[in-house]
């Protein structure tokens, strides 16, 4: 079965039995006993979601695994889903025959607790492979486009990582690279551009990548990054008269700027 | 309010006044700005920044006295400076913290 299902499934495999077991609950008091279909159907419901959700993650798991260092987290994370799948299945059957002897509702619930402690320590070891591990990048659309997107994403966050690290040369390395293989993104251009004054303290290679980016209309806070780099990096040049141009021009396309008044302010006084 | 909060923080550092002695400013971040947004100190004279996030992780970047720190929700970052020189200095997040993070700024003003 196709794993790109697999992102999408997941999410019903995990809310269906937990909500479900939470209803199991409410019906063994007087008040929810009429719950007691609702909590049957959705553990039901539940239990055919993770059936898929596993066959569906048998195919994802090649894309997880080619990620270096995870293996041993796929594993972890199949094992658990395949327990899930027994006691969930289980629970189902279980689920049924309350709707003929209702006196098994409490074992229902009691078996609910466990199928949820297993979905959620499931569900756990996937965010982690996704979030930590950027092991299903890829895997919902089969795109290699996917993959650069990780790849751009990875460098940007790590340059910024680098720079809070006090390791300006390497953020400058690694936004060069970036801005290389993705000539077609403003944003990371702006970003080597910010990085060639303040990495590389290089006002001249700032202004000339800063001005060689088309940055659309509607991406406004890139524009004003560009506007902004491109006054910084002319004051420190010594070019003070185009500076304060280039911040008037910044100020007249965002008015509402305290920032930007409080610069022309300062520069008009000479202070700072 | 945010000239209030100002005139406080300058009443704050008259108040505390004395030759030699640390200065403690306090200060919080949020998205997207921070108070007090304007900070006055005296050249020469020690100021540490106690700076706190109300929100999630923002950073403090005050360029001209090569001065940078991370601030995180919970807990207090101290940022200890001894302004050498007269002047209005921006400080400024250099932690991406969403749309509005080019706005978050304020200015340290170093008074003789």
């Amino acid at each position: 079965m196709t794993g790109a299902l697999h992102p999408i499934v997941v999410h019903f495999a995990i809310a269906l039995p937990l909500v479900g077991t939470a209803l199991r609950w409410a019906s063994l008091v007087s008040p929810g006993r009429r719950l007691a279909p609702a909590a049957t159907a959705l553990v039901v419901m539940g239990a055919v979601a993770v059936l898929v959700a596993v066959a569906t993650g048998e195919d994802a798991r090649v894309v997880a695994e080619e990620v270096p260092g995870t293996s041993a987290l796929v594993a972890a994370h199949a094992t658990w889903a395949v327990r899930v799948r027994a006691l969930v299945v289980g629970l189902a059957l279980l689920e049924g025959l309350t709707l003929v002897r209702p006196r098994l509702a409490l074992f229902a619930a009691l078996g609910g607790l466990a199928v949820a402690a297993s979905v959620v320590q499931t569900g756990r070891l996937g965010g982690e492979l996704v979030y930590a591990h950027a092991a299903g990048v890829g895997a919902r659309s089969d795109d290699a486009a996917d993959v650069g997107q990780l790849l751009l994403a990875g460098l940007d966050r790590q340059a910024a990582l680098d720079r809070r690290q006090g390791r300006p040369a390497d953020a400058a390395e690694l936004l060069d690279l970036a801005a290389r293989r993705f000539p077609d993104e403003p944003g990371i251009r702006v970003a080597a551009a910010e990085s060639a004054l303040d990495d590389r303290g290089d006002p001249v290679r700032a202004l000339e990548l800063a001005r060689s980016i088309d940055v659309p209309e509607a991406e406004r806070d890139l524009r004003f990054r560009r506007g902004w780099l491109v006054s910084r990096a002319l004051a420190a040049t010594g070019d003070a008269l185009h500076a304060r141009a280039a911040l008037e021009d910044l100020a007249r396309e965002f008015p509402d700027s305290a920032r930007v008044r409080r610069r022309l302010a300062a520069e008009t006084s000479g202070r700072g | 309010m945010r000239r209030m909060l100002q005139v406080s923080a300058l009443v704050l550092m008259l108040a505390t006044h004395a030759k030699g002695e640390e200065q403690v400013i306090h200060m919080t971040a949020r998205k997207f700005a921070y108070e007090p947004s304007e900070i006055t100190v005296r050249k020469g004279e020690p100021v540490v920044l106690e700076i706190t996030s109300l929100d999630r992780d923002h950073g403090f970047h005050l360029d001209a006295f090569g001065v940078r720190a991370d601030v995180k929700p919970g807990q207090v970052t101290r940022v200890r400076l001894v302004p050498d020189r007269v002047g209005r200095f921006e400080f400024a997040c250099d932690v991406f913290c969403g749309s509005g993070h080019e706005e978050m700024s304020g200015e340290l003003v170093v008074v003789e």
